[in-house]
């Protein structure tokens, strides 16, 4: 592993019982990219995305993630890392801001009233700061799921479907702090179907299917030409979806 | 008839859906044993009241079977709410099939209806009907006449019925209309204890169904039929579809409440989390509830069998410590089931860490209810010279009970303990010392010094016993995963 990589897989493999949700897959993503990981539904996305968080073991292969091993130290793989997961699940029975603060606590972040306050007020929280997570709207358990991803710096995140759920100012506001984030520095690992969002921010994308990598480039490499993203999707997937 | 058929195909497949969350809630196999344990319950009940009847008229024996099974049609409509709140902590959004009006072009009201006649079979299914099969299956050892017990059958059959009508009945006028609600409530209250200031009560003539089973006059027949098709056609009348949530504001408490259990170091902030959950959530008195009832239950059941059956068993105070012990899983099987622990998966935490904040709490809950109950009943037993003994049995097999419980099924405690397998080894692990304590403890207070020296020795190796699995959490959880 070079000190510029964030990412680094080799031979990782990942089945459930029968099922063999990753296949041999091997990868190496640089610091300072954003990696789009595209796929159809069962593909194989979210699981690779869990190992990579230390959610899940390998059944096979090795990963680092900014030089650790996620599953070997769970908890030391998430200290520097931010993950939005695919389904946002706050906590029942604190409010938008305790969580925040609970995230804190945690995380032991400093000064973090102010970072609150500043992720309360740019994703528009203020209303809804006092109500339960079992209380809020779809769309603002993903943005308080965005903000506890984000709240600490980390050097590395992972989005799972990050713009589902938020209207389109939100999503704007995300993508404007994202480019922001990046510049200073940091490196976005991305699972999404919005293939217009992966055009438009990623350098370069993957494209999995039943668990193995089909394809893998910056757009242009992945595109033919005239053609969109959409186009090459289909066409890299068209034998997984027409057997589906 | 293309009606009914469609009517009948929705309380199937809501009888699926109630089967499926609960299996899923509580373990499969726990599930479909619980039918199983009210037969063998209700057997063994039926075959030992022929020593019960010898003390016990039968006019008592009917007030109290009706009066546990109005209760129990009471709380399954109470209960068909609260499971449903559970479920949803539990699995995150559910949607049962009682939301589909949302969505489809059907009236709530007939949804609902299919919902109440599903409510009302499935649980004659899974409690009424194990209760009377146990009763049949004890008839060649009690020779009880079968017609009686067909009759019996019958009316507390309707008996149940009643309660759960009533049940639905009140939870529709609660959701309509609040004030009227109390009035009615406060009402039965009221008259349950004018009956029972008066004596009125002890005679059971507020239950027709019971009247109708002493006098078997067919006008209390009627009445009760009346009543239970009123209730249930008021409870569909008046239900009022309510799926909007209300929100509620609440003012930041987590570092408040962190620097309240400051005591706990490092466990200070999860634990903040775990009580602000329970407060919240409104389970902190069931939980307390759920601790406090078996107890209450077990001192019953202890007086049954020395005043009704007469047997002659003396137990003293150390045995109610050691059954103490038994009943503290409750709680922590409750602290497990308030809320998903899903989104500690995206933090630096792990499992272990989450299951002893669990166990902390459930120290701090737990000592203080048993050591309080302990202390009351060696007053009540005057056996308050056993107190010490009592505390350190209680403390000790309290300890003891939950941390095998948390080693053997860490956050997933209903999932996992039903598992044949698991609940195997529980109670290879904690039935024998409990027993062993229990067996010793009739020996108290006669041979104190040598009995009580035996318990104190076997309590030292149930904490060395504690302390190792205590450590031995962080090995057998340290690699599993939040997310279920």
């Amino acid at each position: 592993m070079t000190d510029d990589s964030a990412i680094e897989i080799e031979g990782v493999s990942r089945s459930f019982g029968d099922l063999l949700a990753v296949n041999n897959l091997s990868l190496c993503i640089q610091r300072g990219e954003v990696f789009g990981l595209l796929g159809p539904n069962g593909a194989g996305k979210t699981t690779l995305l869990k190992i990579l968080t230390g959610q899940l073991d390998p059944t096979k292969g090795s990963a680092r993630v900014l030089g650790k091993e996620p599953y070997e130290d769970p908890v030391a793989a998430k200290v520097d890392i931010g993950v939005v997961p695919e389904i946002e699940s706050p906590p029942s029975f604190l409010t938008c801001r305790e969580y925040l603060r609970y995230v804190g606590l945690i995380r032991g972040i400093e000064e973090i009233d102010d970072k609150i306050n500043y992720w309360i007020k740019f994703l528009d929280m203020s209303d809804v700061q006092d109500v339960l997570g079992k209380d809020m709207s779809k769309g603002t358990k993903q943005k308080l799921m965005l903000a506890a991803a984000f709240i600490h710096e980390p050097k590395l995140l992972f989005l799972d479907e990050p713009f589902i759920g938020l209207d389109p100012y939100h999503q704007k506001h995300v993508k404007e702090y994202l480019k922001r984030y990046l510049n200073g520095g940091g490196t976005i690992f991305i699972c999404t179907h919005i293939l217009e969002i992966a055009e438009r921010i990623c350098t370069r994308i993957a494209i999995i299917d039943h668990g193995e990598i089909v394809a893998l480039g910056t757009v242009d490499e992945l595109t033919d030409d005239e053609e969109t993203l959409d186009g090459a999707f289909l066409r890299y997937t068209r034998g997984s979806i027409e057997r589906s | 008839m293309r009606g009914l058929s469609k009517d009948i195909d929705i309380i199937r497949l809501m009888m699926l859906e109630e089967y499926r969350m609960q299996s899923a809630m509580i373990g499969k196999f726990q599930f479909l044993f619980f039918p199983i344990l009210i037969a063998v319950f209700s057997l063994v009940i039926s075959i030992s009241s022929t020593s019960l009847l010898q003390t016990m008229p039968m006019e008592r024996v009917y007030f109290l079977l009706h009066t546990i099974m109005i209760a129990y049609g009471l709380s399954v409509g109470a209960f068909a709410l609260f499971g449903e709140s559970i479920a949803e902590r539990r699995f995150g959004q559910i949607d049962l099939m009682l939301s589909t009006p949302l969505t489809q072009p059907i009236d709530f009201k007939s949804v609902f209806l299919a919902f109440y006649i599903k409510d009302t079979i499935y649980y004659m299914a899974i409690s009424i009907v194990p209760i009377i099969s146990g009763i049949l299956l004890s008839i060649p050892v009690t020779g009880f006449r079968l017609s009686s017990v067909l009759f019996l059958s019958f009316t507390i059959t309707l008996t149940f019925l009643l309660g759960i009508s009533l049940s639905f009945f009140l939870s529709s006028v609660y959701v309509r209309w609040r004030g009227i609600f109390a009035i009615i409530a406060g009402s039965i209250l009221l008259i349950i204890l004018g009956s029972y200031a008066t004596g009125l009560y002890g005679k059971g003539d507020m239950i027709p169904t019971l009247v109708f089973q002493q006098t078997r006059d067919p006008a209390y027949l009627v009445l009760s039929l009346f009543l239970i098709l009123a209730f249930s056609f008021f409870a569909v009348r008046f239900i009022k579809i309510e799926f909007g949530k209300r929100s509620q504001i609440y003012p930041p408490e987590i570092v408040k409440t962190r620097e309240r259990f400051s005591f706990m170091r490092d466990y200070s902030t999860f634990i903040a989390k775990e009580w602000l959950d329970m407060r919240r959530s409104r389970t902190l008195y069931p939980v307390i509830g759920a601790y406090i009832g078996p107890l209450v239950f077990m001192a019953f059941i202890l007086w049954f069998l020395r005043s009704v059956l007469t047997l002659p068993i003396q137990f003293s105070i150390v045995f109610y410590a050691a059954m103490i012990g038994f009943f503290g899983m409750t709680i922590y099987s409750w602290l497990n089931v308030i809320d998903t622990p899903d989104f500690y998966q995206l933090l630096p935490v792990t499992v272990p860490r989450i299951i002893k904040t669990k166990l902390l709490l459930f120290f701090m809950l737990a000592f203080l209810i048993s050591s309080v109950f302990l202390v009351v009943l060696s007053i009540a037993n005057s056996e308050v010279h056993l107190l010490w003994l009592a505390l350190l049995v209680g403390l000790t097999t309290t300890s003891y009970t939950v941390i095998v419980t948390a080693y053997l099924t860490g956050l997933r405690t209903n999932s996992y303990l039903f598992d044949p397998k698991v609940l195997g080894k529980f109670a290879a692990m904690v039935v024998p010392p409990l027993v062993i304590i229990a067996i010793a403890s009739f020996r108290l207070p006669g041979d104190l010094f040598e009995f009580g020296l035996f318990i104190v020795l076997v309590c030292v190796a149930l904490l060395v016993a504690i302390a190792f699995m205590y450590r031995g959490i962080e090995r057998r959880w340290g690699s599993e995963t939040f997310v279920v």
